[in-house]
This record gives structure tokens, sequence and C-alpha cells, in this order.
């Protein structure tokens, strides 16, 4: 904004940018994060380093689009100094060296974006969202004390790496139990079921600030277990238990996003299901894939969220679903592609690459209509192929500077098993969706209010 | 009882009163439906009165009534009339003769109650002084059962719904309350009974209603009330259904059948899960005697002093202290619409008396039609500075009741007004002379939307976490080029998919004989004649005369239709415009034209052009069928809109606060929620030739119609103009006053908590109910301050005052809006030149 526009604008004082008491938060949260880097107290690790990018990446976008978006809102001031500091929390919990820096930043970035969740103050909905949204953040964040609390106890040392180096050491029930308060954690800041209704409810936040969730914050529970991947690994069972949660979020969120008729919940929901997936990478051990997905989810959903006002549409689109027998064939031949992997010894991630598989079979499947097209068509069935190539060399590059776990959590036939669980449910969906198949009325019932329940304070509200 | 003892009922002899009953229930259902105005879907938004069920009601009473019903403010706050006042948008002298006014006249204003003391008094103190609150529009929120009903209604009416509600093909009252019988949610926000109420309700809509109107007890009488109540409490999702069912057309409920009686069945069936108590009044009272107390300490008079009084002062303090909001804000709505008449009507009135002097200008060198949109007034004045150009004012649909069938695969628009229904649905093709580009430009479009189906068959579901990931770095490069470098992606966007407006064009006539797209000769010619019968324009035209539709330019916005032409049912005017300048320039209709007495000059030439709103930029279509004579002619043309452009877009970027360079970018930036002011400020419509207004600034205030009172000798130009582009300047001009007064119910609220639902309109937040009106970045400033001031639409016409009496009398659409107060009309007497008011039945002369 030049001078002419501040001239012109009749606005009190209340825009523009002039130094205010409550800047100082987050100048002393961006003098914390450079004493940290100075005194050796931050370190560079893969997982550190793909939060801290996809954080200040998004931020950025967001606080320009932001100008113009909250342009009338009367708190577009508090927003900038709120996205500022979560945006400095998160490279603070990225780059951190010492257990208890990770564990205070995360803290901070959760009490920031329930501030940012409850952004319209005046509005009952914007404070339930931000009552809920501390709620989970507060069972997260008891997990994650006395998780690194318990560890930093037994290894005598709060650095990170000294931990791991502890780690083998330590008793088993120990281990066990800071596994399973990790994954808790995790759960929570991923919007994870029974933690759902923190993100779903968040709706009655500007779309601004839907968008800053993707930038490393919903996200950063798979950054936390990779960081303390050794823990996790320590324990088969919080490691199952983390399979598992992944697995039923992944489908509860899609099948959420599809009954869903606002476009902000439907990329919410997509969202849970979204972690749910990467939460499952984690737990098989396929960390670079996982960190693969936290940054390029981050970013797809933020755009998809920003754009999200241009999503009037003239007429009924089509059903969205693909005609018989194309699912079937694609399912098997993505099953056949999984045990072909097998046989290569290759199939660390086998469940990612061979749904990559089944997406690139999918989107060539109908980009078969557009081949007649001649050069152009031609041009748009190579897409999804030019796509997944640049995922595959991304997917390579994260490989080359994060090692996935020591041992994989399952078997590759387990993986096929759990594939095939995936596929059918997405040729049931592809069924449904092209309307030859029924939802019965009570599962849609559940469908359309989960993790979105009504509360008693909207009740309240409306009587009085 | 329930349904089946009522069949007994049937059986046993008293099917008659029954049967009687079930028809009056019918009936009064059809009437409560027009509670609310139908809403348009956002991709075709058409502005509409939400109080256009009331317009049988004076204004003064409708409002209130509406205000009370939908849960709404009456008027502004007290705080911000004061603020509109006191930044010189509300004069004095209308002030004070809106108090007189509203106090009954001189006497009873001005008669003493005390010492230094009268009604006037104690109503300015009121008004002006005694400290008050601001009390904001509040968010509309829900009660738990209705927030699950908006639910479902959303996934009703989902047009791009993944998985269909089950058995939506069965209708609304079917499918929904088939699934909240299965609704945990309803059950536990219900009471002890929801369950049981819930498992009991008729199959039937009609049988529900009266299930639930014995067990409320809602006698017959009060039955109209209880049903307006329904319709009232989700007045959007209402209005949808109504749009849905009047002007949606069969392709609108295919495969989802819904009748408004299913919508009051169901939420009857909601409210019923809660038994709700009886409601208590608030003590008014008591509020009444506070407000008394407060002015008389505020005259410096003890609290006991009406006492010693008369009656009839008692009555005076009493009356001006129990005045309600909805009053008092009147008084300072009647003050700025006087202050408006009061400003321009003299002036037009001097206008009016210069126009008999026989003072010939010389030709002009072009001519340009505009839309009457407020927004073409200044673009208007702004190229009539640059030489001598002259313009006049049309409805923007230039007459040509069509709908468009696009060359793709889009369902067909309609680019009329939607008080007419479509005569001629026309093909689009390509332009002539462009056959190659249009071609390749529809290539590109064909191989978009197979890029889209590819996203939107593989972003849900197992797919979607690989879709996620390989669309993840395409994002990256998007978010940073759309929010860093907006106007550079706008550029590179149209490059390389290209704009089809350039090539693509709708057609009159089939080139390959007469096919089904094609306007008959003779419509073609009565259309072309229409616009000169209306419009006054001379058939002497000049050598260009250009015809310009406008239309809006934004991006990621869910109301960019709302910026749109109205004329040409919420799209831009384009494609009219250039079908009308094709018509004008066939020879076989200026034959046409010529037999009945309109002779278009051989040298005269037709081009077709747009009014880019947001940009102040007029783009000129088909170049290149203009013949080479007027290719001097063209250049001039084109540097003289330019230079307009330019100083319209100044003019435009102070009222908005910003740069005229911001505004360039705004259109272009995907974050900014207010690219241009819309039709806000609009105030009157003015019926008349150009000459009347060609000295006066109205500041982008007025609709402006061309209109000449001699060259109309049967009335009928005049009636056609008041019966349809009057109608629906009203319609512009209330969606605009009320969204002012209450953002949240009559308006959509705030843009950046919207949420696209359906793929047809928004919700706030997570959900319910459907929001009406326009948002409040669009009428607001961004210090909160209304940009817009609720003003009552003034239709200032110059003609025969017996002329515009018989069209008001003789035609109920126009009386009621008049005789209710809707809008103020004001007719200029051209031979007296004096400004007469319709005050109720009789002409006054203009109050001044």
């Amino acid at each position: 904004m030049n001078a002419i526009t501040m001239t012109t604008n009749t606005a009190t004082g209340t825009r523009g940018w002039r130094a205010s008491i409550a800047d100082v938060p987050v100048l002393a949260l961006g003098a914390l994060l450079a004493v940290a880097i100075a005194t050796g107290n931050a370190s560079v690790t893969a997982a550190g380093a793909a939060l801290s990018a996809l954080s200040l990446l998004v931020t950025i976008v967001v606080l320009a689009f932001s100008r113009r978006q909250l342009r009338a809102d009367p708190r577009s001031a508090s927003f900038a100094r709120l996205a500022t500091g979560l945006a400095i929390a998160t490279v603070l919990m990225g780059l951190a060296a010492d257990a208890l820096l990770l564990a205070a930043a995360w803290i901070v970035s959760g009490r920031l974006m329930a501030g940012l969740i409850g952004h319209v103050g005046e509005w009952s909905e914007a404070r339930d969202a931000a009552r809920r949204a501390n709620i989970a953040f507060t069972v997260g964040d008891i997990a994650l004390v006395v998780a690194v609390g318990s560890l930093a106890s037994i290894a005598g040392s709060t650095d990170i790496a000294a931990i791991k180096a502890a780690l083998p050491a330590m008793p088993a029930l120990e281990t066990t139990v800071a596994a399973f308060l990790l994954v808790i954690a995790a759960l929570a800041r991923c919007a994870i079921p029974p933690f759902s209704n923190w993100l779903m409810r968040s709706l009655a936040a500007p779309t601004p600030v839907s968008a800053l969730m993707h930038a490393g914050f919903v996200n950063a529970g798979g950054f936390l277990l990779i960081q303390f991947a050794p823990v996790l690994e320590a324990s088969l069972n919080a490691r199952y238990a983390l399979f598992a949660t992944g697995i039923v979020a992944a489908l509860v969120g899609s099948a959420i996003m599809l009954v869903r008729a606002d476009i902000k919940g439907s990329l919410a929901a997509s969202t849970v299901g979204q972690m749910g997936f990467m939460l499952l990478t984690v737990a098989l051990g396929a960390y670079p894939a996982a960190l693969w997905h936290m940054i390029a989810h981050g970013l797809f959903k933020a755009w998809l969220f920003l754009g999200s006002a241009g999503t009037i549409s003239s007429a009924p689109t089509r059903a969205k679903g693909l005609s018989q027998p194309w699912p079937a064939l694609i399912a098997l031949a993505t099953i056949i592609g999984g045990i072909a992997l097998i046989q290569t010894e290759q199939a660390h991630a086998l469940l990612p690459v061979c749904l990559a598989l089944t997406a690139l079979l999918s989107a060539l499947a109908v980009a078969l209509r557009a081949l007649p097209r001649g050069p152009l068509g031609a041009a748009v069935a190579l897409a999804p192929i030019v796509l997944i190539a640049i995922n595959a060399a991304a997917l390579a590059f994260m490989t080359a500077v994060q090692p996935g776990a020591a041992q994989p959590l399952i078997s590759p036939y387990g993986q096929i098993a759990i594939l095939s669980l995936f596929l059918a449910g997405w040729v049931w969906q592809q069924r449904i969706v092209s309307g030859q198949q029924a939802l019965p009325p009570a599962l849609f019932a559940r469908m359309i209010h989960a993790g979105n329940a009504l509360t008693s304070s909207t009740n309240a509200n409306a009587k009085d | 009882m329930n349904i089946a003892t009522a069949v007994r009922a049937a059986e046993t002899g008293v099917p008659a009163s029954l049967q009687e009953e079930r028809q009056e229930l019918q009936a009064l259902v059809d009437i409560a439906g027009q509670t609310v105005a139908p809403l348009w879907p956002l991709d075709s938004a058409i502005a509409v009165n939400p109080l256009s069920g009331f317009e049988d009601l004076p204004f003064e009473d409708a409002v209130p009534q509406a205000a009370e019903l939908f849960g709404a403010r009456a008027s502004l706050s007290l705080v911000q009339w004061r603020s509109l006042k006191a930044e010189g948008r509300i004069e004095d002298v209308a002030f004070r003769r809106a108090v007189v006014n509203a106090l009954g006249g001189i006497d009873s204003a001005f008669e003493s109650l005390g010492p230094d003391l009268n009604a006037y008094n104690l109503l300015v103190a009121r008004l002006v002084e005694l400290p008050t609150e601001d009390t904001p529009a509040s968010r509309n929120e829900l009660d738990a059962p209705h927030a699950v009903l908006a639910r479902y209604l959303a996934a009703f009416f989902d047009r791009n719904a993944a998985l269909r509600l089950p058995g939506r093909e069965l209708g609304l009252y079917h499918s929904v309350s088939a699934a909240l019988r299965h609704d945990p949610a309803l059950v536990r926000a219900g009471d002890t009974t929801a369950a049981a109420w819930l498992a009991n309700a008729p199959a039937e809509p009609l049988e529900m209603l009266l299930f639930a109107a014995r067990r409320d007890g809602v006698s017959r009488d009060r039955r109209l009330p209880w049903l307006r109540s329904l319709v009232a409490s989700l007045p959007g999702w209402a209005a949808h259904l109504r749009w849905r069912a009047e002007h949606g057309g069969p392709s609108a409920s295919a495969g989802a059948p819904a009748t408004m009686i299913e919508l009051m069945a169901l939420i009857a069936l909601v409210q019923g899960s809660v038994r709700s108590g009886p409601q208590a009044l608030a003590g008014a009272a008591d509020a009444i005697g506070q407000v008394e107390q407060a002015l008389l300490s505020y005259f410096g008079l003890p609290a006991t002093a009406p006492s010693a009084w008369s009656d009839q002062a008692r009555d005076a303090l009493r009356r001006v202290a129990s005045m309600s909001l909805a009053e008092l804000g009147l008084v300072f709505q009647e003050a700025a619409e006087a202050s408006f008449l009061g400003q321009f009507a003299p002036q037009l009135e001097g206008a009016s008396a210069r126009l008999t002097a026989p003072a010939r200008a010389p030709a002009a060198e072009a001519q340009a039609v505009f839309c009457i949109d407020v927004r073409s007034e200044p673009m208007r004045r702004a190229l009539e500075a640059q030489g001598r150009y002259e313009t006049l004012g049309y409805a923007g649909f230039f007459g040509l009741p069509i709908a468009i069938n696009p060359a793709c695969e889009a369902p067909t628009r309609n680019q009329l007004p939607v008080l007419l229904s479509p005569a001629h649905v026309v093909a689009e093709r390509a332009a002539q002379g462009r056959e190659a580009e249009a071609d390749a430009l529809l290539d590109r479009h064909a191989a978009l939307a197979d890029a889209r189906a590819i996203l939107d068959t593989t972003k849900s579901g197992a797919t979607g976490f690989a879709t996620a990931e390989a669309a993840g770095p395409l994002a990256a490069v998007a978010l940073l080029a759309r929010t860093l470098a907006p106007r550079l992606t706008d550029a590179l966007r149209k490059r390389l998919v290209g704009e089809r407006g350039h090539v693509l064009t709708p057609s009159a006539c089939n080139d390959h004989g007469h096919g089904a797209g094609a306007i008959p000769l003779e419509q073609r010619v009565a259309y072309a004649k229409g616009m000169f019968a209306l419009t006054g324009l001379s058939h002497e035209t000049a050598r260009l005369v250009a015809l310009v539709g406008h239309g809006g330019c934004t991006t990621n916005n869910a109301f960019a239709a709302s910026l749109d032409c109205g004329a040409c049912g919420g799209h831009p005017g384009g494609p009219n415009a250039r079908l009308m300048a094709a018509i004008l320039n066939d020879s076989e209709v200026r034959a046409g034209l010529a037999e009945q007495g309109i002779a278009i000059p051989d040298d005269s030439w037709f081009i077709a052009a747009q009014h880019d709103t947001t940009r102040d930029e007029i783009e000129i279509f088909d170049r290149q069928l203009v013949p080479a004579s007027h290719t001097d002619d063209l250049a001039k043309f084109t540097l003289a809109l330019q230079r307009a452009g330019a100083q319209c877009r100044e003019e435009r970027a102070m009222r908005l606060g910003r740069t005229p360079e911001d505004l360039l970018t705004g259109a272009a930036h995907w974050g900014e929620v207010r690219p241009e002011w819309g039709l806000s400020g609009n105030a009157a419509f003015i019926v008349g030739p150009r000459a009347l207004t060609a000295d006066i600034d109205l500041g982008g205030s007025a609709f402006l119609h061309s209109y000449d009172w001699k060259k109309d000798e049967d009335g009928s130009a005049l009636t056609g103009i008041m019966t349809a582009p009057m109608i629906v300047a009203q319609w512009i001009n209330c969606q605009y006053l009320f969204s002012t007064i209450d953002n949240e119910v009559f308006g959509a609220g705030d843009k950046t908590t919207q949420n696209v639902i359906g793929g047809f309109g928004v919700v706030q937040g997570s959900g319910g109910d459907l929001c009406v009106g326009l948002p409040r970045q669009s009428l607001f400033r961004d210090d909160g301050t209304p940009y817009h001031t609720p003003r009552r639409l003034a239709v200032i016409i110059e003609a025969p005052l017996q002329r515009v009496q018989d069209i008001v009398l003789a035609h109920d659409v126009v009386g009621r809006l008049v005789e209710n107060g809707w809008i103020n009309l004001v007719v200029i007497d051209p031979w007296k030149h004096k400004a007469h008011h319709w005050v109720r039945g009789e002409w006054a002369a203009r109050p001044c």
C-alpha cells in the first residue's frame, strides 16, 4: 500500500502498520528463535526443515492474501500478529534440538491457533470452536509434556539427540508409555477421531485461518512422530495403535467428505482423512513418504481453502465416479502391481506407492476421453504421468535425506491386505457416487453430523 | 389425533369439515410461501427485494413487521444514522422537515409543552442527542433442531453432491423426514417426547402440518401467521426453494422434487421435537418510562415535571418516548431521501427549462447506448467530456428476450431480465472471420474441462491421497503466482486459455438456412425499433453507434455475478450488445425499419462493446467487421473510450479510498473482498433525455433511462419503462437498502467466514441458513461505516403528469409501489418545469 492510499483511507488508525504493545510477544518469540539458533539449540533435520519451509511458504502467502481479504476486519492486525507468531513457533518447533524447547513451541503454537480459530469473538460458533480446539490441544499438550518429561528425566538430558541415544537402555514400560503419549499428542494435533471436532468446527474462522492450519499446524503430528521416531519404533503396540487409528481416520474422513454439501466442510473432512493417511504411513515406517505427504498436501489444501470462494458453478457437475468396469479393473491392476513391487524387494512404502498407481490409472481412464482431441488431449493425458513422475522424484529425494524405520511394521503381504481394504472401499464409493448403489439413511445421518456435533451452547444461545 | 384417527374420523362421517380444513390449510400454505422473496443462485445472482412479500403494506408498516418476523433490525442503529448525518449525507433542512413530518405537522411539532419545550425538541433530542447504544446486527444463529434440518436441506439441494441424500428422487419431505427419523442429533437436541414425535410423524406434508397445528393448539384463525413463522425460521432455504419452483425451470429440480409445503412440514417436524413453553415478553412499558426520564433530565426537568402538564403534553412526551427504532430510523431515512431530492431536483428543473430552448448541438461524432446501471453514469459523463459524443441509457439486454446456448457443454443461460421469459434460444458460434481461433479456443476449454474431470474423479477416496501429493507442487506455484503476481497471472491465464467472449458470439441468423436458433426478420425489426421507441434515439444516428453492455471482473468471488448485468439475468451484457449490433447492421432489418419510418443513415455502423465495471475498461467486439470507411472513426472513438475509462477509474478509486492502479490489481487478486462498490449508493431512477442530467454529477447514484415524452404519444414506451426497468431498479434498491439495515438477516454477512454450499449459495461458518442479499464488504467501508445510505428509490420522470398518473393507476404492479411508499415518485412537468411528488394518491409540489 502506498502513501496515497493511506491518506485517502478514512479509517482512524486501525489499519496500517503501527507498533503496538501486542507486537512484543511476537518479537520475543522471534528473539527466542534467534537465540536458539545462536546458542546451538537448533539443529536441522529433514523433518524440521520440511516443516519450517512449509510453514514459511504458506504463511507468507496467507499474510499477503489477508491484506486484501481482511481489509474490513477490525481485528486484521491481531490476525497478522497471531499468524506471524504461529510461523515463528512452528519454525522453532521444527528446528529445536532441545525436547523442552520443542514442547514449549508446540504448546505456544496450539494456543495461537486456538486464538485464530476464535477470531470472530462475538460469534458463539467461533467461541465454541475455539473452546473445542483448546480442549483438544490441552490433551495433546499434556501428553507431550509427560512424554518428553519422562524421557528426559530417564535419559538425564533434554537434548533430543541424547534422548535418542539413551533409548536402548531405557526400560520397556517407560518407552512404551512415552510412545503412546506421543501418538496421542499427534492424534490431537492431526484432528484424528476422536479429536476431529476442533477442525470440523473451525470453519467459523475466516478463510485465511483455515489455510494457515495446513502450514505445518494440523500436519505437525507427523513431524513430531518422525522427530521422535526411535521412541515410536521402540513400541510395536504404539505403532499398531497409530496404524489402526490412521486407517479409521483415512476411511472416515474420506466418507464425511462425500456427504458434505459445503466446500469448506468437505475440505476439512478431507484433511482428517489425509492426516489419517499420513499417520498410517508413519506407523508403517515410511517416513520419507509421510514427510512428502505433509508438504504436498499442506500446499494443496491451503490452495484449495484460499480459492474456496470461487467454487460457485453454473451447472450441476456430472457424477464424479468411474463407470463400470473401470474401478474393478484398476483395483485388480493395482494389486498385481503391488505384488510385482514385492518381487523387486522395494516394498517399504508399498501402500502409498500402490495408491498412487490407482490414482494414476483412474486419471488415465478419465483422460482416455480426451485423447481423440489431438495434441491437447494427449497433453491432458500426459499431465498426470508427469505429476506422478515429479512426485516420485520428490519421494526419492526425501528418501535420500530422511531414512525410513529400521523395521517395517507389517510384511509386504500385510500391506497388500490393507491395500485391498482401501481398494474395496474405493470400488464401493465409485458405485455409490455413480448412483449404482444407495446409502442407508441411518449411515447418512451419522456421516452428516460426524465430527460436527451441535453444541449445547448453540442451544442456550438461541434461547436467550 | 394422529393420522390413523384422522382417517377413521373421515370414515365415520365428518369428512366434509376435515376436507375443508385441509383445503383451507393448503390455500394458506400458498399465501405463506410468499413471505420470502425468491433467491437466485449466485451464478446468476439477481437482486430482489427481500421484503417483496410485504409490498402490499405501506413501507412504514411493512419494515417493522418483517423485521419482527425474521428477527432483524428495522433500521440502522441511531449511532450509525448519526454518523451519516455528521458526514453530511443528511441535510439539516431536510432533517428538520422530516422530524416535523414524523410529528404530524408544524402545529403538533411546535406546540409548547412547557417552558422552551415542544415535541420537536424532544424528538430531535431522541434522534441525535440522547446517549444510545450501538446495537450491531447480530449473527443469525440457529437452534439445534433447525441447524440439523439445515444440514439436510443443504444435502438435498446440493447440485454437486458426490453422494446423494438417500431417497432424494422421492421428494424433499419424504427423503428428509426419513433421514430425520434416524437422526441421533435431532433426538438429542429435542426433549423427552422427541423420539415418539419423530416416529409418529405423518407421511404426507399436509397431514404433518395439520398434526403439528393440532398438537400445538394453533387455532384456524392463527394458522397463517403460524405458517409464515415456519417459513421465516429458515428464510434462506425457503427463498432458494421459491426460486427453484418458480424460476428455476425443470432442470433445477430434476431428480429432486420439492415444494414449499414440504419445507414447512419439515420445519414443523423439527420444531415439534422441542415443546416450547410460553415466550416471555420484554417489559416494553418499562423501557418507555426510562426514555421519558432520560428526555426530561436531558432538558433539565425533574422526573415529576409531567404531572403538572396537560394531558396533551404528557401524550406528546409519551409518543416521542415510545417511538421504536423503526420509526426513528425512518425519520433519518426520509431526511436522507429528501436531502438527495433537495440537492438534485432543482438542478433537474433547471435543465428541463433549458431543454425547450432550440439550441441545436452539432451532430455527434459517435453515440453510445449504455445500460441503465448506476455504474454507467460516471462512464457516460467521462465519455461525453472527451468530445462530441452522445450517450443514452437503455436496459442492458437491449430489448432482446434471449437465452444463449453456449458452444460448449454448458446449460443454456438466460440473458434477459427475470420479469420476462426467453422468446428465442440463440446459439453461440464463432464470430465472423475468427472461426479458426474459436475452434482452437474450444479445444483448449475442452482440454481444461478434461483436466478438471481428472481432478474431480481422483480427489476423493483412496486415490485422494496420491492426488493431493501429485497436485502439491502445482499448488505451490499457483499459491505464489496468484498472491504475489496477480495481474501477471491473470494476463497469462487469458493468454493461455483465451477469452471466449472475444471469438464466440450469439448469432441471430442461421447461415445454413433457417434453423431453430434464428430470430425471424420481423421480430428482429421489432426489437430494433423498440430501442428507438423507448430511448427516443433519433433515427439520424451518428456514423458510429456503440451498444455497450457491462460486466464485472473479479476472481475467487462467490458474488461475482452480483457485479454483472442484472438486466441480462446476472451475466455480462456483451453478448446481447453484439447480437443487437448485428441486427442493426443487417441490411434486411434496416429496410424493414425504413418501412416503419426509421431510416438509419447508410453511413451509420453499429458496434458492440462491454464496459468492465471493475476496471473501467471498455472493450470493443468484432472490430474485424467494421468497414474500412469507419476505421478512423473507430480509432478515434477507441482513444476517447480509453481516456474516459481512465477518468472514470480515477473517480471510482477515490470513492473506494484506493489508487486506480490498486483497483486493477484488486480485480485480478484472489484475496480481494471489495473489487468495486457495485451498485452501492444507488438512489434514483431518472427517466428523460440525457440533456436533463448531462450537466449534473450524480456520482454514480442514478439509473438513467433515456426517454423522450414527445416521441411517445400513446405513453406505451413510458408504460414499458415503468413496468419493467423501473421494477428491476426498485428490486436492486431494496436489496441494497435492507442488506445495509441488517446485514446478517437481509444480507449475506462477512465474506471471509462464508462457505460456498451446494455450488450455488453461501452459508456462514459450518452451516445454517442459506445467506440472502449482499455481503458486508459490498456495502460497508473498511472502518465499518455504511457506504450505502439506506434510501428508497427516487423515480424521477420528465413527462406530463397525467400520463404518469394514468400508468400508475392502470398498473397494479406500479401503483402498489407508489401508493405504499416503496418508491418516491417525482414527475417533472415538461411545460412548467416543476417537480411534483406523488404523496399517497395526489400530486404535491416538491417539498423543498
